[in-house]
Parts: structure tokens; sequence; C-alpha cells
């Protein structure tokens, strides 16, 4: 690591910490004791070889012990094609490469913004708020200073433009899948405006050397795009006004059987909604509509034509993502430093990721007690089942309906990414707000943009329906 | 609700999970003979639901088990859906008529660890075994209710409708998200096992009035026997809810729960 790197690295003055460590940046301001989590973080990264991944998924597990406390701290390092950084609390980076300059803030994260910037990488530079200018002398090629910031011009001091990392030691380990790495999204185009529903959400995932170049910037993980949460709690929105405000997406009447008495039937989806609902208990007396049955028991005259059916097929095989085995074969999400099944240590470097069948994600919990199995795709609302995508089979509908009508019809989307949960909502009326694991505040997500959740974070849907994504993963 | 279909109710027998039984009186058409039938009324659901439904009670009425409720038919009316089976005046165990004796309690569990047998041989896992589903006759009991919380809401692996007190008879790896199993049939045999002889699940007092902080505590919380269980029913349940891959199977369950009630 140490004869690549970011070119002339010059300290920016400044009263926190600045190290240079093995070709990785760390700049930071913080309590003694974090300061020196974030530098063993660094060192161990550093010492094990490990490159701006790496550095980051370290980083990221000090600052998630952290968590709610800002930390002032931002890193980079190289990675293949590019450079990797994290910035947390109000540190403050800016990385120019390929697509143009990439600013990055922590403070409008609700933990921490990271990302991925295409090679090739001329300009690094990472701020804390009280950092003054470089001195143009000035240099750090290595080691730990006091100072607010770093300032690093790849083009000058020979350094090669683009940093190359040594080729990995197996080709079958593909970028898309490297501990750590900014999940992207579906471009943004894509993801769920309501008249276009059905995306599939891994299916466009731009490589890192080549992101489309006029797509909106991929989705860091954790979370995404700074500017949409704002660091406040959000006040509450005010109910959908009423339940019959005219939907995006107008259903197709339910095929309804041969009609009998014409006295008056009330209209499928009112009775579906009210009986879902559980407004009055059971007020929609369906006696006047004509019926249909089947018979179950041998004696009957349609006595089992059809052979009985076995298990209900899988519907679905599991969709193959890159993982890795822990000791005991559990496949695992290699970004995760222990095995979610049996939690003995992975030992990362070691490791080769291959793709096999994504278990279960874990499972999202709903007010009501209903738990949903997170092995595919969900369209939340209060009327989800005759969405488009729900009707050809690519996504589970997970009906959800309240009292005061502030589910929409279909409301958000909850879509798996390789092994991230992600929530899409859909242009609700009454929006979605994620309150992530340890945050007292709620916050709005933005319509129609991925955004990943971690594992404990709590979900309102509308006003009053709330939901949590539990895992044993992802810790 | 006063009726479904051509069924009329007599009265509400409680709700089960997903949906509420009534007493109804067996309309003529059903070949069967019984003045009364149990009907189960499940809110409204898809079209596609309604065939997955009954795809899968047909799958379970095809199971010949002395053991297993008879089911009579599956409809919808008006976008409801309602099975009927036969009523056992005898109540559940979670419900009982009368309070069964302990030699009772354990024999019905016996049956109904048989009928979980005959469903697995199948290629069926019943996926909510628990004291409400174990219906109480002369003979011993007759396991009920084929869990369809997944069918009707694919991907559920607990319901929000109704019995939230249903979920510390599941076993966690299925709350976790994992795929219904057998070896899950055979956990939740142990717990109903476990309720019925000390009277308490295995996670303690839930706060079954919040059904979010009663599934939280089914996480975070591992099972635990009860101490004053006697030896041989404790072993029994340990092994019902250890290790999935050694745990016995059903029969193997009902063998030995014969044992100790003959």
């Amino acid at each position: 690591m140490t004869d690549e790197g970011f070119g002339v690295v010059r300290p920016l003055p400044g009263n926190g910490l600045v190290a240079h460590v093995g070709g990785l940046l760390l700049v930071c301001d913080a309590a003694e004791a974090i300061v020196e989590d974030l530098l063993g973080a660094l060192r161990e990264t550093a010492a094990s070889g490990g490159d701006g991944r790496a550095l980051a998924r370290r980083v990221a597990q000090v600052l998630a012990v952290m968590m709610g406390e800002p930390v002032a701290c931002a890193v980079a390092g190289p990675v293949t094609g590019g450079v990797a950084v994290l910035v947390s609390g109000p540190a403050f980076a800016s990385v120019t490469g390929s697509g143009g300059e990439v600013q990055l803030a922590g403070r409008d994260a609700l933990t921490w913004s990271d990302r991925l910037v295409p090679g090739p990488v001329t300009r690094v530079e990472l701020r804390l708020p009280e950092a003054g200018e470089a001195h143009p002398l000035a240099r750090l090629d290595g080691g730990v200073i006091v100072g607010g910031g770093v300032w690093c011009d790849l083009t000058e001091g020979g350094a090669p433009p683009a940093v190359q990392r040594p080729a990995p030691r197996t080709e079958t380990a593909p970028p898309a899948v490297q501990p750590s790495a900014p999940q992207p999204s579906a471009p943004r185009a894509e993801t769920a405006s309501p008249a276009e529903p059905s995306l599939p959400p891994a299916s466009a995932r731009p490589e890192w050397s080549a992101p489309p170049a006029d797509s909106a910037p991929p989705a860091p993980y954790p979370m995404s795009s700074p500017e949409h949460y704002p660091p406040v709690p959000v006040p509450t929105p005010a109910p959908e006004p009423q339940l019959s405000a005219p939907p995006a997406w107008q259903p197709d009447p339910m095929p309804v059987p041969p009609q009998g008495p014409p006295s008056g039937p009330v209209p499928q989806e009112e009775v579906e909604t009210a009986r879902a609902s559980g407004i009055g208990g059971d007020p929609v007396d369906v006696r006047d509509q004509p019926f249909e049955y089947e018979l179950l028991t041998p004696g009957g005259p349609q006595a089992a034509p059809e052979p009985p059916a076995g298990p209900e097929p899988q519907p679905e095989s599991r969709p193959l993502v890159y993982g890795v085995d822990c000791k005991n074969d559990h496949f695992n999400d290699p970004r995760v430093p222990y095995c979610a099944v049996c939690g003995i240590a992975l030992v990362q470097r070691t490791l080769v990721p291959y793709k096999g069948p994504r278990p279960p994600l874990g499972v999202l919990l709903l007010d009501d007690g209903m738990t949903l199995r997170l092995d595919t795709d969900y369209l939340v609302g209060r009327d989800p089942e005759r969405a488009p995508e729900v009707a050809d089979g690519s996504v589970r509908p997970a009906k959800v309906t309240s009292p005061d009508g502030s589910v929409s019809r279909r409301h958000l989307r909850v879509a798996l990414d390789g092994w991230d949960v992600n929530l899409v909502d859909l242009g609700s009326v009454n929006g979605t707000q994620i309150q992530p694991p340890g945050d007292p505040n709620f916050y709005d997500i933005p319509p129609n943009e991925a955004v990943a959740i971690l594992p404990g974070t709590t979900v309102r849907i509308g006003v009053s329906r709330t939901m949590r994504y539990e895992s044993h993963r992802n810790r | 609700m006063e009726g479904i279909a051509d069924y009329e109710f007599v009265r509400s027998l409680g709700a089960g999970n997903h949906g509420e039984f009534y007493l109804a009186r067996k309309p003529g058409r059903l070949p069967v003979e019984a003045e009364y039938v149990a009907v189960k009324v499940v809110g409204g659901t898809g079209g596609d639901a309604f065939r997955r439904a009954t795809r899968e009670l047909k799958a379970f009425a095809a199971v010949r088990s002395p053991y297993l409720v008879t089911l009579y038919d599956a409809g919808q009316q008006g976008g409801v859906f309602y099975y009927s089976m036969e009523y056992l005046p005898g109540g559940s165990l979670g419900r009982p008529a009368e309070p069964p004796s302990r030699e009772r309690a354990l024999r019905s569990i016996a049956c109904v660890a048989t009928a979980a047998q005959a469903l697995h041989e199948e290629g069926i896992v019943h996926r909510d075994i628990r004291p409400g589903n174990v219906l109480l006759t002369d003979a011993g009991g007759k396991l009920s209710d084929l869990g369809l919380s997944q069918v009707l809401t694919p991907g559920a692996t607990v319901t929000g409708m109704g019995d939230i007190g249903s979920v510390e008879f599941t076993d966690p790896a299925l709350l976790q998200g994992e795929t219904p199993t057998p070896a899950g049939d055979v956990w939740s045999l142990g717990a109903t096992l476990h309720w019925a002889v000390t009277g308490a699940g295995l996670y303690g007092e839930l706060p079954v009035h919040d059904p979010l902080l009663t599934l939280r505590k089914v996480y975070s919380t591992p099972p635990s026997v009860h101490a004053e269980l006697e030896p041989e029913l404790s072993e029994l349940v340990h092994a019902c809810i250890g290790d999935a891959a050694k745990r016995p199977t059903a029969g193997g369950l009902a063998d030995r729960l014969y044992a100790l009630v003959v």
C-alpha cells in the first residue's frame, strides 16, 4: 500500500487528528477513546493490506457502536477502480473522479455516508469543520499529526492518476460484492414512479468502474441521498383527507362471479378494505352475493378427480448473491464480521465470495403482529393485490391498512438488493418515515428512491402504522 | 355475522389465527352425517389466495389419518373466504369445554403428533400446531386448522389477525424467516406439550396486548423449559425444541407420549 495512494498528501491546519498510514487516510475529532478506536481501525486495515473498502467497513463498525452520537470523522482509501470514502458527523469529503466532483457531508446522513467514487481520481479532500487552508509546501507522507483535514492531489508528485490496486488474488470476486461497498440502488428513473412500478431492483447494478454517466449518483450504504434527510425530527403529516382519494393507479375491477340477485351488491373492494381494516367488525353483508365452493370431503360427488397436491412448490427459487461460507458452511453476507447463524468469526481476507442462493434476510414485523419473511420483495399498501408487479408474481403483496386511511393503496416497496433491504416510497400521500436503530427520531424518506435500512429500523407507513426490520444478519 | 354461503351460523366459536370460527347448521348439499359443522371465515382475500388456500386444504383433506379433523368444503362469497369442517364439541386444549385431565391432555397431543406425522409423510407441514388447534375427542384428539397464513398472505410467518399468542408455539427459526419444515411442527408440538402440562409457555408471560413487544420478547428470549416439569417430559420437550437436526419425528414423539399414558 505504501507505494501507491494519494500522491502528495497535504495536511490542513486544525485541532483534530490527521492520519496517513499505509496509503489510507483518516481525519477525525472526537473523544480520545473513539479516536483511538478509529486509529486502530486505520492501522489494522493498513497492516492487513486492506483497501478503502476494508477501511470503511472497519470504521463503520467503530461508528456503529457510537450510533446516535455524531463523531466527526472522514476516511478515504483506494480501491480497484476508484476511491472509497466515508464521512460521519460534521466532517466533509470531496472527491474528484471521472464523473466530476462528489461531495459527502456526514451531518446529512443518519449514520454515516459512504461512497465509492469511480476513478481515475484526481483529487481527495477530507475536512473537519474548522479546517484551515493547506500550506503549499506542507506534506504528510505518513504518520499521525494534529490537523483539521487533508488535501491530496493525485496528479502531483508522480503518483499514478488512477489508483491501481494489485490484482485481486482471485478473479472470481467481483467488485459488486466487496465488503462494505456502497450498494447502488437501481437507477432512480426506474425506481418506481407510481406509473411504472415494476422494477427489478437488482437488475441494473452499475459496475463501479463504469457508472452510467448521467444517472443519479448511487445511493451509498447504509443511507442514501443526504439532502433528503432533515437532521431534525419531522412533524407527523396530516392523514390522508379521505379514504377515497383518487389513487394514481387505478386497479382493474376484480373478476366477479356471475351476478346473482341484483339487490345492491357491495363493491368487492370495499368489502375487502373494510374487513381487512377491521372497521366495525363484520359490518358488510355478503350474503346476497353468489358464492362458490369446492367439496373437500371424499364422500362428495366430485370426489378427488385430481391427484392430491403435494407440498406447495417453492414459488420462486432464491436469487443468487455473492457471499462467503463460515467454517460451518453457513452462507453469509461478505461484509459481516461474524456468521449470522453460528456467530463464528469470518476471516474476511481468506474467504473468496461465491454465488449462492440468498437465505432470508430476516423479517418485517408489523405492529399488528404480522411477520413477513424477507426472501423476496414486497409491495406494502392498502390495496397491493392487483398491482401489475404483484400480478406477475415478481413482488408479494403485503396488505396494510389503517382506520385513518393514511396508508396509500400502493405505499411502499420493500426491495431486496443483494444482502440489503431497501425501502422505496411509491409516492404515497402521507409518506414513509424511518427511525434508525438507536435514534429517537423519525426521518422522512424521499419518494421513489431506494433507501437501505439496517436491522432494528422502525418504519412508519403513513401516520399510524409501523413495522420493524428484524434480522440476525447484517448486524 | 349471521352466515356465509348457505351456512346459517348458530354462534361464534372464537377467533383463530387469521379468521374466526362459527358453529353452523349443515347445509343439505353437504354429503356428511352431522347436524352441525364448524365454519372458519377468513377475511377478504383475492381470487388467487382463494385458489391457493383451496388447493392447500384439498391436500390436507386428502391425507388419511383418524387424528386429522375432517374438512367438508371451501368456498368464497363476495370475496370472503371460508372453509368448513367437522364440529367437535369437546373444544380444544386451548379452550376446552371442560378442563382435560393430564392423561387426556397427553393423549390428545400424542394423537395430534400422529396426525402431524401423517401430514409430514405426504410432504405437508402444518405450520400452526398449538393448543387451540388440538381438538379434544373421546378417543384423544384431532389436529385442526392447517396454518394457511402463508397461503393467504404469501411470505407471512405470522399473521396479524387473531391470536398473537400463537407465536410462542412457533419455531423461532420460522419466525426468523426460515422455511417451514416438519421439524418446525415438532417444535410446536413440544411447546404445546409444555404448555399443556405446566400451564406456562416457553417464554414465560408474554405481553400479548402488544404484538410487537410480544414478538420482540420471543426474538430476544431463548425458550426455557419449566424447572418443575418431570424429567421424562422435560427431556422430551427439550428434544423437540433443540437442534432441528436432532429433533424426534412427530411419529417418534407420539410413540413416546403413548408410552407415558398407557
